[in-house]
């Protein structure tokens, strides 16, 4: 996903949200919840990130090595 | 102790204390416009004035001379703090919480894009050996590539820190309308910050002194 897919999913998901607080249909405790549980979601996703890129990084040397010792 | 980081304390607890005198939310409460515009510029310039003692108060000591001489992380984390205040000052605290989720899902979508633009790098870079039949010019590629992601990685554990910083500012003030302090809570909050911080510190080559 680009960084521009990312925004527009972003506002597409928030904007019914801020309609619904603006309108009074959210209450606080919801709200305190889902900023809660994005910055969670946040973190889970960067640790994740993480690990992803050591794996992945370990795959393409492995590539990499297989293509170097199919030459020789 | 280094008077700049009593400074930088002095600043937070300034902070703190503002936030615990509990006059900033309840005048926001009442819409009181004047009230709420000369709160916000409180936050911002206690913001904008936590930026030159953090950033330039060799805290955050650069590893080398061609590192930046202050970190993208006193920024966040001193704007993310103003911006909290201004928030609260504003708006109602359902509204600050919205702003933080969004901050939070902007974070998560540059993290998929960071991820997504590896995996078809590395993929490229494949291909790239496989075509020429060597493999030398794809691994000199990949590790400035992997260079430059692993920076970025470590500015979205600082940007990870901002947010912790704007989430704990908003419990204080949130707290304060309550009239009670949760010090357990503080504490926590922090040490996650502080621990986020300088994961991303670490992984921008930034010595932190006396933290290794």
């Amino acid at each position: 996903m680009g960084i521009a897919e990312g925004i527009i999913t972003l506002i597409a998901t928030l904007a019914p949200i801020g309609v619904k607080l603006f309108a009074g249909q959210i209450t606080e405790e919801e709200a305190r919840k889902q900023s809660r549980d994005a910055v969670d979601a946040f973190a889970a996703q960067l640790t994740q990130s993480r690990a992803d890129d050591a794996k992945r990084d370990a795959e393409t040397d492995a590539k990499l090595d297989a293509i170097d010792a199919d030459k020789s | 102790v280094r008077p700049r980081w009593v400074i930088a304390l002095m600043i937070v607890m300034s902070g703190i204390g503002l936030a615990l005198l509990g006059d900033l939310i309840p005048t926001a409460h009442k819409l009181d416009k004047w009230a709420a515009l000369a709160e916000s510029l409180i936050g911002v310039s206690l913001g904008l004035f936590g930026y030159p003692v953090f950033g330039r108060g060799a805290a955050i000591k650069p590893a080398d001379d061609k590192q930046p001489p202050m970190s993208g992380a006193a920024v966040v984390l001193v704007l993310a703090a103003g911006m909290a205040l201004s928030a609260c000052a504003l708006s109602p605290a359902g509204r600050a919480h919205v702003a933080l989720a969004t901050a939070a899902d902007i974070g998560a979508a540059a993290d998929k894009a960071i991820s997504a633009a590896d995996d078809a790098f590395q993929s490229a870079a494949i291909a790239e050996a496989e075509k020429a039949g060597s493999t030398t010019e794809s691994r000199i590629k990949l590790a400035v590539w992997r260079e430059k992601r692993d920076k970025a990685r470590a500015v979205e554990a600082e940007y990870y820190a901002g947010l912790l910083g704007w989430q704990v500012a908003l419990q204080v003030a949130e707290n304060a309308v309550d009239k009670k302090f949760d010090f357990a809570g503080l504490v926590a909050g922090v040490t996650k910050m502080g621990t986020a911080l300088l994961d991303g510190l670490r992984g921008l080559g930034i010595a932190v002194p006396g933290v290794k």
